[in-house]
């Protein structure tokens, strides 16, 4: 069941019901919970049975450790747990599908435990919060299995701090508000239409150049535009489903932190990273970022630089453990090492060309060096991406050697409808980015509108293409 | 709220039956639609051309008409399988008078399993409402059907096939154009030579071995049936393959072994067309992949075709 | 004992050259948005800088808490105590 899918909707509305019927909050609580394990028992029993053994492990080892003086053996310890965990069935899934992104994207198998990188990631700060004593451990075994398990989210994220996650728990609305409904609808309406409007509509491109043993990458230019449009369609994509994913939680009064702020208006990788999947990369800050750098601070810029290479390290490594996802971390190592040492001149720069001209260099700029590092993130294997690279940089032959003509609409004969399509998808991309500001703020308004709402919905339905790869590209990870 | 949101529901149902009323009206009419086509225009041809994109781009009706003296209409499909064959074939029939002759282009490739039992033309035809072609898409697209039987989602799930032909009659009936620019259902290749975009030779040569696709000859026997319920007389012949590619593969001389046995099974002409001077020389085609020759052989192809014709079917 | 208005004064100095940028004004509602160098990669620098100049040490929890300079101050006025 993939979130999107019609049975996601009917798992939703069926949750939604049930939920308002009861007013106890414990009963909701319950109500979620239940619907969170039938929602996982679709992937199988493996994933529902490591969720809630990992969450009571977790649960009860905090408390425990947290009353007989919480020490940094035990936060060893249970983090070693969690570490293994995680490792253990990212190895699982990489051993049998081989590589990420070449199986089907439909199939039980794929995923050996759903979201297992996200809640793995959220025990974690848990038990070093504990362990901090940034707050007490939580006494609700019940909200703190539905904070790891939690439906609308568990796939991909966003990543819940427990404590915040908890407190909206303890305040769940007995009605469903007008503004709740309102926001949650245009939510997973703007998600499923940037899904199965927009992101769809690249796929058949994207899987042509990454995937297919058809040569469909012939030059340099091909290479360039499926890097370009792999960078859009993953956060059409990604951003889609956060989309979703807040707004179904918004039916339950559950406000979810935003994932994404934007990203392709960034001026500078380093505020790609703070626009882009926002509450994992805060976690990484968090956890990793700040420690390395805090511990190293007498050492200055060399505290930063190796801060971010631990930090993109492991970031690396969780998505993955391909050699590809090195060199993905090593290209943005380089990016923000080189963008720290030269910040002073790029402000200076700034002032002297007005914020307008140097928006008008730095986020093209900024979004090819991001599509360079997607081609690594992207492609199944080393060898793949150097297949890729030796194209791109072949100059002799970078552009096609077409007639004028085959080249705008690049393809023949039957190909076309795939071709027409994927312009479509890049002209509503390109209007959804120029209005994106305004737009997202309408969609957080809580009046409901009658033409706004009738517009989202025949518009996904006249749009959407609802037949291939229904998946979410980050339930991979 | 909630009347706001009824409201809302209401208003959209009513846009969305009109827009799949639109649709439908627009799909039923377009031209380049061969299977919508031959519902509407009368073609009374003599020969039928049937296969896939192979067939339509290279037998060229104009040139068997003119010496053959028989009306021909090519009712290839670009991407069709025998499946799709069948179900062009048997709309044919429904609409239009029996032909003398069917000309079925059947080559060791078309038997291809194509990763999977999808259909691969008939991704549109929700509108068409009929039980043999629901049949016959249940049985290889079950995903399809289920979807498409949602009210209101009818051409959502195809919705990039389906899209582009509403596009494109909209066009055609805004310029007002009843036909096709190809009147007898000839799509002539691109006009570059070999297209840059397909296969290399030694791709070509390296393709996968494959077994022999139960599904494809159980919709080939159709065909066949049909055809002789209607006594319709069928031609089989197959694409002039590209030498080096045909010599390379085992597998296609076992296959054509087959096909041969099921054509002297029922008696009909088989012609093939490997030792013809063109196939010794890749730049004679405009994708090897699937052995299609350009603008400039085509015509020639088409002279052996109407030669072997002659000498073997219509003398008779 | 140093007054606020001393220690702010001192802090905007270090700010000044630690970022050279001389147009830093600072006041307690000043944040890392009005301040285009300060940011998460230049931060720590900053904190070592300021650890050293008024010879206290924050904690890791101390640090990533300042939400601006008024915070920031507050905690170096309660240090030097």
């Amino acid at each position: 069941m993939n979130p999107g899918s019609l049975n996601y909707f009917f798992l939703l509305i069926g949750t939604m019901i049930v939920f308002y019927l009861f007013n106890d909050n414990k009963l909701k609580q319950s109500v979620l919970l239940l619907a969170s394990l039938f929602f996982l028992s679709f992937f199988g029993i493996i994933p529902v049975l490591t969720c809630v053994l990992l969450s009571i492990l977790n649960f009860y080892f905090a408390q425990h450790a947290y009353k007989s003086a919480y020490n940094f053996p035990k936060l060893v310890a249970i983090n070693t747990i969690n570490i293994f965990a995680l490792l253990a069935f990212r190895f699982v899934n990489e051993f049998e599908i081989g590589a990420l992104f070449s199986a089907p994207f439909i199939g039980e198998q794929f995923v050996a435990a759903l979201g297992i990188g996200f809640y793995s990631l959220q025990n974690i700060g848990y038990q070093i919060d504990i362990y901090k004593k940034r707050y007490t451990p939580e006494v609700s075994l019940l909200s703190f299995t539905l904070c790891n398990t939690f439906f609308t989210r568990i796939s991909s994220g966003p990543i819940l701090n427990i404590k915040a996650f908890n407190s909206s728990l303890s305040t769940l609305p007995s009605k469903l508000t007008e503004e709740n409904f309102t926001v949650g609808l245009q939510r997973i309406l703007i998600g499923a239409i940037k899904k199965l409007v927009i992101a769809e509509r690249f796929s058949y491109y994207i899987n042509l150049y990454f995937d297919g043993i058809d040569p469909g990458v012939k030059t340099g230019y091909d290479v360039v535009i499926a890097c370009f449009l792999f960078t859009i369609q993953l956060y059409f994509d990604f951003s889609g489903y956060m989309d979703i994913a807040i707004g179904s939680a918004r039916m339950f009064g559950i406000n979810l932190n935003e994932n994404f702020n934007m990203p392709l208006r960034s001026q500078s990788v380093s505020e790609w990273w703070r626009r882009w999947h926002i509450t994992l990369i805060n976690w990484f800050t968090q956890y990793i970022y700040y420690p390395v750098a805090y511990k190293f601070r007498s050492k200055r810029m060399m505290a930063t630089v190796f801060a971010i290479i631990s930090t993109f390290a492991i970031s690396a490594i969780w998505h993955g453990f391909g050699v590809t996802y090195l060199i993905w971390g090593s290209l943005h190592i380089m990016y923000l090492i080189i963008e720290n040492f030269l910040k002073k001149d790029l402000l200076k720069l700034n002032e002297k060309l007005t914020s307008f001209y140097y928006q008008l260099i730095f986020t093209p700029l900024t979004f090819i060096l991001v599509s360079f590092s997607n081609l690594f993130f992207r492609s199944n294997s080393l060898a793949d991406a150097k297949r890729l690279l030796l194209k791109l940089i072949d100059w002799r032959n970078f552009f096609p050697d077409i007639s004028l003509k085959s080249w705008i609409l690049n393809g023949v004969d039957w190909k076309m409808e795939f071709m027409v399509s994927m312009r479509l998808g890049f002209l509503f991309a390109i209007l959804y980015l120029l209005f994106e500001e305004k737009l997202s703020s309408r969609l957080n308004k809580s009046k409901f509108s009658i033409p706004l709402i009738s517009f989202l919905i025949i518009f996904l339905i006249v749009f959407g293409v609802f037949n291939s790869g229904t998946r979410f590209i980050y339930m991979n990870f | 709220m909630w009347k706001k949101f009824l409201f809302t529901i209401l208003v959209c149902l009513l846009f969305l039956s009109a827009a799949e009323f639109a649709t439908d009206y627009y799909m039923k009419r377009y031209p380049r639609l061969k299977s919508s086509y031959i519902s509407q225009v009368k073609q009374n041809a003599d020969i039928l051309v049937l296969g896939a994109c192979e067939a339509a781009m290279m037998v060229d009706p104009s040139l068997l008409d003119s010496s053959t003296g028989l009306k021909t209409y090519n009712l290839g499909d670009p991407g069709a399988r025998f499946a799709d064959n069948y179900l062009d074939l048997y709309q044919y029939l429904k609409f239009q008078k029996a032909p003398k002759y069917l000309l079925l282009q059947v080559s060791p490739e078309s038997f291809y399993p194509i990763e999977d039992k999808l259909l691969t033309t008939y991704k549109h035809q929700a509108f068409l409402s009929d039980t043999v072609v629901f049949n016959v898409i249940k049985e290889l697209d079950p995903e399809y059907v289920k979807f498409s039987s949602i009210p209101f989602l009818k051409y959502s799930y195809y919705n990039i096939f389906s899209m582009y032909k509403i596009f494109g009659s909209i066009g055609y009936s805004l310029l007002n154009k009843k036909h096709p620019e190809d009147r007898d259902g000839f799509i002539p290749p691109p006009l570059f030579n070999l297209d840059t975009s397909a296969l290399s030779e030694s791709n070509v040569i390296t393709l996968n071995s494959y077994t022999w696709n139960n599904t494809e000859e159980k919709y080939f026997r159709k065909i066949i049936s049909l055809c002789k319920n209607r006594g319709i007389s069928i031609v089989f012949y197959k694409l002039p393959y590209y030498h080096n590619y045909y010599n390379a593969n085992l597998e296609l001389k076992k296959y054509e072994e087959r096909i041969r046995h099921i054509a002297t099974e029922n008696n009909y002409p088989y012609f093939t067309y490997d030792t013809s001077r063109f196939t010794n020389d890749s730049k004679n085609y405009y994708k090897l992949e699937n052995n299609l020759l350009n603008r400039n052989t085509i015509p020639e192809f088409n002279k052996m075709l109407i030669r072997d014709l002659k000498d073997s079917v219509f003398i008779q | 004992m140093r007054t606020s208005e001393q220690i702010l004064e001192e802090l905007q100095g270090i700010f000044i050259k630690e970022f050279s940028d001389s147009s830093i004004v600072l006041n307690d509602q000043s944040t890392a948005k009005d301040i285009a160098m300060w940011d998460s990669l230049t931060h720590m620098g900053l904190m070592d800088t300021i650890e050293r100049h008024f010879e206290i040490s924050f904690s890791l929890d101390e640090m990533i808490s300042f939400k601006n300079v008024g915070d920031l101050r507050t905690a170096i006025t309660a240090k030097l105590k």
